[in-house]
């Protein structure tokens, strides 16, 4: 028999937070909301409050020195977590700046036990903690002597308050150096390391559980973004290998996956049937050449087929893609898209609002428009990862079972053959490639399947032709050779060069 | 609203059995209530600091004695009592109101009004605006 005592967690209410913290903080614990300046630490810290505190939780938030209260009270105000209802009966603000003014940790403990026997709150804050300790001994450096006083304080605090059943949250500006070897960082149970950082024109914001006892977390530097609502956490998202369905990878590979149509018959008969579903495609062509036509056909199909679709599209409005049929899908509410106007996005954030519209919706049908227009998109930090990035954001999105086509703008090249300037064919399951050719003085376009895993496909290059009902694929070029390099010729094929019957590959 | 407030306040705290009445008085037992609210808030400096203002505010209809800014608060408010006192009735009333309505106004322009009002409402007692009273639930 094994009855070990199960730590009860407290969900934060901050989304995503209790991603990271793997389903909320431990109870009772004594954590430190550390960073630099502007990061959003006082924010973060309403925010928990405000969301878990009620009549039978009550909260107590102690301000030290720095930000006056009454402009934070202004401040804070402007975010919609911020209830006013709560003010005085579930929260209460108290100033303990006076004792901390004395230079006297024992004045300063007595005064916060006082209030929290008064209140009896089962969460505390104190912002700022920094300020209690640079106020009591000086400024930052603490000298050997002074830091087994503040051990003591920190120790002393972190006793009284569990004993009151309190969770304590500390708020200070720590910048990471300092952390080394002082007591704060010692004694916290857990640790959320707030950052900010500019390159090029473009702010990001991280956080990281630098330290929780008691339960595991995902590790690493995760994007936030702070709007009216408060912040927001876009958890780096590892894959599990899991599908929606709960069966693991290999057990998926073995089963066989439904054919999805394309959208285009003479399409899905070149992918031997169809993509096959959760897989992932990448089209890769020249400006012009009908990718999106393509991808608005595979979404169409899905519609029609009663199946949601998303697109996230990078080059275009939300309100208007300059493609009448998506519009109308869109319209219809057959397919939803993610707005990715921002220019400081993260891969986490714009996985998220995928993820999030799959969840709502049920979409099983992803478009991402395009693979350049995403990585314009992004804050300059992320585009150094991006092909990484990318890669987790595939496998994220097909382990929830959908099926995602992604477009990748290419220039014409007549010397090689490329798909992706991201080199993101191999993170695919499947290939389209479009191209120009010049034909008897007149420009046209082929399509091939390059690759599709696992499934037999055809290899023929194919003419195709974009009209007012789509694309509509012609005649294989088999009269033709050496179309690819820009120089093509009558093709005159000997006998093993014949295809066998039956066999279009 | 806030008149309303501040109107009762006063009116709740006259001295009882007085016969007549004590605006100075009942204007000090309500400044007294408010600092109460406030001091463990934004402090016994914040708070002087924020009546420093409103004396500021009002100075041109009530001249106000200069009261030391770290004056012990019972000091503080027997000071503010006898000078009220000292100016009759009409006059103390108007000027006691004068400053609980500067001291409410600027708490609004910092804080807001919804929030301003519930903390009148705890320093002063009953409800806040928009809140039913038990008159109405009844």
């Amino acid at each position: 028999m094994n009855d070990k005592f199960v730590l009860p967690r407290l969900a934060t209410g901050v989304p995503g937070l209790d991603v990271l913290l793997g389903g909320g903080l431990a109870e009772f614990s004594f954590n430190l909301i550390a960073g630099s300046p502007g990061s959003g630490k006082t924010t973060l810290a309403h925010q928990i409050m405000f969301a878990l505190a009620n009549p039978d939780r009550r909260a107590l938030f102690l301000t030290v020195l720095g930000e006056p209260p009454l402009k934070m009270l202004r401040y804070q105000q402007q975010y919609s977590f911020f209830d006013i209802s709560k003010v005085g009966s579930s929260i209460r603000f108290v100033t303990v700046a006076e004792e901390v003014m004395s230079g006297d940790f024992d004045r300063v403990l007595a005064r916060i036990v006082a209030e929290v026997e008064q209140f009896e709150p089962r969460l505390v804050f104190v912002d700022s903690f920094r300020s209690v300790v640079q106020a009591v001994q000086g400024e930052q450096a603490l000298p050997d002597g002074q830091r087994g006083d503040l051990q003591q304080f920190v120790q002393r605090l972190g006793m009284h308050l569990t004993n009151w059943h309190a969770t304590t949250f500390l708020i200070g500006e720590y910048m990471t150096p300092e952390s080394e070897g002082n007591p704060v960082f010692t004694v916290a149970d857990g640790i959320l390391w707030l950052s900010q950082s500019l390159q090029r024109n473009s702010m990001v914001r991280k956080m990281q559980v630098t330290k929780m006892r008691g339960h595991a977390t995902i590790a690493g530097l995760h994007t936030f973004r702070i709007t009216g609502d408060g912040i927001q956490v876009f958890p780096r998202t590892m894959t599990t290998g899991a599908t929606k369905s709960g069966r693991g990878a290999s057990e998926q590979e073995a089963a066989p996956r439904p054919a999805l149509s394309m959208g285009i018959p003479a399409l899905d008969e070149m992918m031997g049937g169809g993509l096959p579903a959760g897989y992932s495609l990448l089209i890769a062509g020249p400006s012009g050449s009908g990718k999106s036509m393509l991808s608005t056909a595979f979404l169409s199909e899905g519609a029609r087929a009663g199946e949601m679709g998303v697109i996230a599209a990078f080059e275009k409005s939300p309100s208007r893609t300059r493609n009448p049929r998506l519009d109308a899908l869109i319209a219809a509410g057959k397919v939803g898209v993610v707005d990715t106007r921002a220019l400081d996005l993260s891969i986490d954030e714009t996985l998220f609002a995928l993820t999030d519209m799959i969840a709502r919706t049920g979409a099983t049908r992803v478009v991402i428009d395009s693979l350049s227009g995403f990585e314009l998109a992004l804050a300059p930090t992320f585009r150094e990862d991006f092909r990484e990035s990318l890669h987790r954001m595939v496998a994220a999105l097909t382990d929830l079972g959908a099926t995602v086509l992604m477009i990748s703008e290419l220039e014409d090249r007549y010397t090689d053959l490329r798909f992706s300037p991201y080199g993101a064919a191999f993170l695919t399951d499947a290939i389209i490639v479009q191209r120009y050719v010049e034909l008897a003085g007149d420009l046209k376009r082929v399509m091939a399947v390059v690759k599709l895993r696992n499934s037999k496909h055809s290899h023929q290059l194919r003419l195709f032709d974009i009209t007012d009902a789509g694309i509509v694929i012609g005649a294989p070029t088999q009269d033709i050779k050496a179309l690819l390099t820009g120089h093509p010729s009558p093709a005159t094929l000997t006998a093993d060069e014949l295809p066998a019957p039956g066999d279009d590959s | 609203m806030r008149q309303d407030i501040i109107q009762r306040a006063l009116e709740h705290r006259e001295p009882a059995g007085a016969g007549q009445a004590d605006p100075a008085e009942a204007s000090a037992r309500a400044l007294d209530a408010l600092f109460s609210e406030l001091e463990p808030f934004v402090g016994v400096e914040g708070t002087r600091a924020l009546l420093a203002r409103c004396v500021h505010l009002t100075r041109s209809t009530f001249q106000w004695p200069s009261a030391g800014q770290l004056m012990p608060r019972d000091d503080l408010l027997r000071v503010f009592r006898e000078h009220l006192a000292a100016t009759g009735p009409a006059d103390a009333r108007r000027a006691g109101e004068a400053l609980l309505n500067a001291f409410a106004d600027l708490l609004v322009s910092l804080i807001g009004e919804p929030l301003t009002l519930r903390l009148l409402q705890s320093a002063w007692g009953g409800p806040a605006a928009g809140e039913p009273t038990l008159e109405n639930i009844e």
